[in-house]
């Protein structure tokens, strides 16, 4: 019987050309190629004046320098809206080169091809602009303020979006308590490892453009670069091979690189690359996190929520090219866990001459936790009730599914909570780390420290649609090519898609090789992002080796003689149950299912002694057959399904320099079946890491003159392992009942709920409220000294 | 990389105990020399300013920041990268294996950094204590991983060591 | 962010350093690299030449007699901190060592460099400082020596001239009647301090004080020394109080508000850690 590999820890396949330096990373391919070098703009919010390239373009080793006005007519259009939606009126995209306007610092305004980077930045450094700086609109603040963004952009709001379930006013009206709160998170950045990059060739003879590019959509870039280009889709190719992070920054959106490199290319005759550094991922690639809330709740005596009204404003940045997904995260998956009868969120999505924010991983989910999650303390606080018990007080419970929240959800189709038991999952959490038992360890904190800890609780839609497909193939010599659209960026999709093949097909797991993020294996793809790609790939490459199986199965039953039912696949052998040694393996099935004349192999030509039961009536390809062991499977999900989880924190806050240290941190996590134990984990672990990130160290500083403050490493802390404690995770599975393999996205959830529970842990240390993250020792000692609760 | 106006000069680096002879400005960064002039593209460069580590290499034996060095200024160094790290015929070292075995790897972007700091921390010290790995540890980032694993590794590399002695 | 061009100069002596560094227009000294290639790869330094003096082995020494520990200007932070002669006869200078950045900068870095380089939230300006030592720098000139409290100008602003370059840093050694403590808080380990405080406490036979003080850094354009002579002298050491130390302190620092901190914080850690140094060398 073949082991089965779904559910197991297996090692990785990626591995052995990433820890030995034969990693193919965009910026490997082509130190030949000229590099696209972009002169940004110094200002936030300004008039292009003048542009003199003349001393720029004279350096040798500069082949072009182009501003907005040499670009030809298809690229002088503004970059496309991706998402449009009603609610969005007024979304604003930016031009490849700035035409006439610079929105934010960072902006690109001129492109320089040269011989290399080194090179670039010279001509970059004598190119002469001219702008007329205007005041800049920074932070929530400033947009809500006086002064424009876009000067035909009324009160700079983007988008004016609400929902509603039930009857909030009357709720909050007949309710016996109200809270009126607010809250704020500030704007981070997802900050890979990797920076943006692509590298594209142009082959005049077979007239195709190929594009290496660090993204987690290459079908998309492949659509984006087409239709602006205006050549035939089956001109381009895009592929990500190995991509060093993405984390929503690398979702398409698309950039003018991306567009210049590909552009550049095909004009010049030459391999074009570009390799942004670290000062332009910070200033000209996509932030997000910065929202605040205002809060209306009403509950009973019980701490049961009756109503809640949230109204929060989300600061966009200059542009709106993936138009307000991020927000509309926000709004629908506020409710989470909790029985929501009476909701209303609305929200103003608003400009500011900042940069640009899309999905940053959590997809704007933290915001709705953060508010979400300290409504439930605030409540808890009110009435002297356990934090915990408030909680399971609001439950869903595990009998109540599905449950339809009322709302649509991002992939406009309606949130209904497929599966959970949030109950359990919370019961778990509190158990792992003591929560029952805290009041002992608070009282031994050692002088001039104060303990405190925190839970918090969330639901995340994953695995959205609309689809993802996935191909599988048996080659004649036996390996199993598995290729699927989106791509990966460290999740181990090779390695995972590869077990679920392996046991859904029957072969062993380290013949089955997969491809993924390749538009030359696969043509139509989605994207990995959203926790997605295991729910829908998954599926997609699961569907298509059922399919193979099936050819596969009917193909031996007529070479062996047998009948289809009493077949199974053991080990890549098609065999008859029972009496395994009438079999014929995979790879000469493989060899059946081709009918050409040709043997190119020993193994083909043993195949054909099992050639000779067709039909002389039939031809050998049947009407509505394809020749090869070969099939291309889709997964297309009726809606998203919807993984949860708890976590709790243990904090000691130092009373002399308000450090936060984390005693304790605790994970139980909800994914439903676990393809590979060992992936899931390591998603948990990093995304905990940029949670403690974003709550205790990362904040995008930017003045009043749209400047950021601190564009590099030195200044945007980033932790090191000095600075992540150990995290502990301990796991439930309510299996989806929307996809057969039973699955739910994993890999944004580590992420999602820390700042909440470390504020909860942090406001349970010091007794006063934490309404705003992150929060930096320095705050949390002018905070201390505000509140009057000073050390004895 | 192309020749331009700058004076350029013939740098001679010692890689991986190979002699390599290249043409190259003095403004050259290290990281980029093993990266464009040699081919070596192992080491990753993630910041240009010595905080993430992606671009750590080892110079007689010690990490050191490739992307803060002149290849020009390495000369008569004994350099060594990723890409020398298995033995000759494919065999990985202790701590690429540990690393592959513990899952200490997600992207990839980082690993290079990480392995050949650890390789420098188990030469010199055989036996660290957990203070002793954290200190070598600390000065390089990791997106994807938490860290979790990557200490994991280091551990299970040290006992991979010592079985093979 | 690659560096703007420069002319590479490998100097054969400190003598052929001091000459090319006369000759030649817009030149700097690369020892380490470790603080000027970056600002190099920013571009926010752009010399024409540099001056390279990292493989001179008469600046690769470290020298300790009975009055001091003298550090060469090619000598790295890793070197300081393995030299165990330094680690008995100074150990302030490996508690500062120990500090500075990730042993991946230190073993390029160097110490002069550090000096040279003038950063206010550097170690080794507040121990040079708080050690009252001095740097022996060579030009075309001639040599001179630039007491600690004559060679910080401004942050990254030395008093070296153009021309000048630093051949060795003198670390004047601790009596043994006297303690040191070096304590900082930083937001990451390794990074510059938030604020930090180094104190030296000379004692007499009789374990009364006859000398205190304390050197910050982060919390000024310069290592700001503060002396508690006239608080403490002949004071016993019980007789120190928290309270007093810090509003003493409080009193003479004037730190700036930036993104990591705000100037209150910054002045109440510098109060704080100037207190807690100062009874660790109790």
């Amino acid at each position: 019987m073949t082991t089965r590999s779904f559910g197991k820890p297996v090692r990785r396949t990626e591995d052995l050309r990433l820890i030995t330096g034969q990693g193919s990373f965009t910026d490997d391919a082509g130190s030949d190629a000229l590099s696209l070098v972009m002169v940004r703009s110094p200002y936030a919010n300004a008039r292009v004046v003048s542009i003199d390239v003349s001393e720029a373009e004279q350096l040798d080793g500069v082949t072009a320098v182009l501003t907005y006005e040499d670009l030809p007519d298809r690229l002088a259009e503004p970059l496309p809206l991706l998402i449009p939606h009603p609610s969005l009126s007024e979304p604003r995209t930016q031009h490849i080169l700035a035409k006439d306007y610079v929105r934010y610092v960072g902006q690109a305004v001129v492109a320089i091809f040269a011989a290399d980077r080194y090179i670039g930045e010279d001509a970059a450094e004598r190119v002469i602009i001219e702008y007329e700086s205007k005041v800049a609109v920074v932070g929530i603040d400033g947009a809500l303020g006086t002064n424009l963004v876009h000067h035909d952009v009324p009160k700079n709001v983007a988008a004016d979006h609400s929902e509603h379930v039930g009857d909030v006013a009357s709720a909050l009206a007949e309710a016996p308590h109200v809270l009126e709160l607010d809250f704020e998170m500030e704007r981070s950045l997802g900050s890979a490892l990797e920076g943006r990059a692509s590298h594209a060739t142009w082959d005049r003879h077979s007239r195709k453009l190929q594009i290496q590019n660090a993204t987690q959509t290459p079908t998309s870039v492949r659509f984006a670069v087409a239709n602006i280009l205006e050549i035939p889709d089956e001109q381009v190719e895009v592929f990500a091979i190995d991509v060093g992070g993405g984390f929503g920054t690398k979702v398409i959106h698309p950039w003018p690189e991306d567009i210049l490199t590909a552009w550049g290319a095909m004009n010049y005759e030459r391999a074009v690359k570009f390799t942004e550094d670290r000062v332009e991922h910070f200033i000209s690639s996509s932030h997000e996190r910065s929202q605040r809330h205002h809060v209306k709740v009403g509950f009973n005596a019980e701490g049961q929520i009756l109503g809640l009204d949230v109204d929060f404003v989300h600061d966009n940045g200059a542009y709106t090219p993936y138009g307000m997904i991020a927000p509309l995260i926000t709004a629908t998956q506020l409710p989470g866990p909790y029985k929501l009868p009476n909701y209303r969120v609305r929200f103003r999505s608003v400009y500011t001459n900042t940069v640009q924010v899309t999905p940053y991983r959590g997809a704007a989910r933290p915001h709705a936790v953060f508010t979400m999650e300290r409504t439930m303390d605030r409540i808890a606080s009110f009435l002297g009730i356990d934090r915990s018990e408030v909680r399971q007080r609001n439950f869903i419970q595990p009998d109540e599914f599905p449950y339809d929240l009322g709302m649509i959800f991002q992939d406009g189709r309606p949130a209904i909570y497929d599966s959970g038991d949030y109950p359990e999952m919370l019961n778990k959490a509190l158990s792992m780390i003591e929560w029952d038992s805290f009041a002992e360890r608070r009282s031994q904190a050692p002088p001039g420290k104060r303990r405190g800890i925190g839970v918090a609780c969330y639901v995340e839609g994953t695995g959205l649609g609309p689809y993802e497909g996935g191909h599988v193939r048996v080659e004649t010599g036996g390996k199993i090519q598995v290729s699927t659209g989106l791509a990966s960026s460290g999740q181990g999709h090779h390695t995972v898609f590869a077990q679920i093949v392996a046991d859904e097909l029957g072969v062993p797991f380290e013949d089955v090789e997969v491809v993924t993020g390749d538009t030359r294996r696969f043509k139509y793809a989605v994207g990995t992002f959203a926790s997605r790609a295991a729910v829908t790939s998954g599926n997609a490459v699961a569907e298509a080796a059922r399919l193979v199986k099936k050819k596969a199965i009917a193909l031996a039953a007529d070479a062996l003689e047998a009948n289809p039912e009493d077949l199974e696949i053991v080990d890549g052998q098609v065999q008859v149950k029972g009496t395994p040694v009438r079999a014929i393996p995979l790879s000469q099935v493989a060899v059946l299912a081709n009918p050409l004349r040709y043997s190119f192999s020993e193994a083909a030509k043993a195949a054909t002694q099992f050639a000779g039961t067709a039909s002389f009536d039939e031809p050998p390809i049947k009407p509505g057959e394809d020749p090869g062991l070969e099939a291309t499977g889709w997964y297309s999900p009726v809606r998203a399904t919807f993984a949860s989880g708890t976590h709790a924190v243990e904090v000691e806050v130092d009373l002399i320099t308000s450090e936060v240290e984390i005693l304790r941190y605790c994970v139980v996590h909800d994914c439903g079946r676990i393809i590979n134990p060992l992936i899931v984990e390591g998603q948990i672990h990093g995304g905990v890491a940029q949670g403690i990130a974003g709550a205790l160290y990362e904040k995008l500083a930017y003045d009043e003159d749209g400047n950021l403050q601190n564009a590099s490493f030195m200044d945007f802390l980033m932790p090191y392992c000095t600075e992540i404690p150990k995290i502990e995770i301990d796991h439930l599975e309510t299996p989806s009942p929307l996809n057969p393999l039973g699955i739910k996205g994993a890999g944004e959830a580590g992420v999602i709920p820390v700042s909440a529970v470390i504020a909860s842990a942090i406001e349970d240390a010091e007794g006063f409220e934490i309404n705003h993250m992150p929060l930096f020792p320095s705050e949390l000692h002018s905070m201390r000294l505000a509140s009057g609760r000073q050390p004895a | 990389m192309c020749m331009n106006a700058e004076v350029s000069h013939e740098i001679v680096l010692n890689v991986n105990g190979e002699v390599k002879r290249f043409s190259a400005p003095a403004r050259r960064l290290l990281s980029d020399a093993l990266r464009g002039d040699l081919g070596l593209t192992g080491t990753h460069v993630g910041c240009e300013h010595g905080v993430c580590g992606c671009c750590t290499v080892l110079i007689d034996n010690q990490p050191v920041r490739s992307c803060l060095t002149f290849a020009i200024a390495a000369q008569d160094r004994k350099i060594r990268t990723v890409e020398g790290l298995a033995g000759a015929d494919g065999e990985l070292h202790p701590v690429q294996a540990a690393f592959k075995e513990c899952h200490a790897l997600q992207c990839g972007f980082c690993t290079p950094g990480f392995l050949m700091t650890a390789t420098a921390l188990l030469e010199q010290r055989p036996n660290p204590d957990e203070e002793e790995i954290t200190e070598a540890l600390a000065g390089n980032l990791c997106r994807c991983t938490g860290y979790q694993n990557i200490r994991s590794a280091i551990g299970h590399a040290i006992e991979l060591m010592q079985s093979d002695i | 962010m690659k560096p703007a061009p420069f002319g590479y100069h490998r100097a054969t002596s400190v003598e052929d350093a001091a000459n090319l560094l006369s000759e030649l227009d817009d030149a700097k000294i690369l020892a380490g690299g470790q603080s000027l290639i970056p600002l190099m790869n920013f571009r926010l330094s752009t010399p024409a030449h540099l001056i390279d003096i990292s493989n001179l082995p008469e600046l690769n020494e470290i020298r300790v007699d009975d009055r001091s520990v003298t550090i060469g200007a090619a000598v790295t932070h890793t070197t300081l901190l393995k030299t165990s002669q330094v680690a008995s006869e100074l150990p302030l200078l490996v508690d500062a060592e120990k500090l500075i950045a990730h042993e991946v900068i230190r073993n390029r870095g160097t110490v002069c460099g550090s000096l040279a380089h003038a950063d206010p939230a550097g170690e080794m300006t507040a121990v040079i400082r708080v050690l009252n030592g001095a740097v022996r720098t060579s030009s075309v000139e001639g040599e001179r020596v630039i007491q600690a409290v004559d060679l910080f100008e401004g942050p990254l602003q030395s008093s070296l001239t153009e021309t000048e370059i630093i051949v060795e840093a003198i670390f004047p050694k601790l009596g043994r009647n006297s303690a040191s403590s070096f304590r900082e808080v930083a937001r990451r380990h390794g990074d510059y301090a938030v604020a930090g405080a180094v104190s030296v406490v000379d004692y007499d036979n009789a374990r009364s004080i006859e000398s205190a003080r304390t050197a910050f850094l982060s919390v000024g354009p310069v290592p700001i020394l503060i002396s508690f002579d006239e608080l403490l002298v002949d004071a016993k050491t019980s007789d120190l109080g928290h309270d007093e130390i810090y509003e003493f302190v409080s009193s003479q620092l004037n730190p700036q508000n930036d993104i990591h901190a705000s100037a209150d914080y910054r002045r109440h850690l510098a109060a704080e850690l100037a207190w807690e140094s100062l009874k660790a060398c109790v």
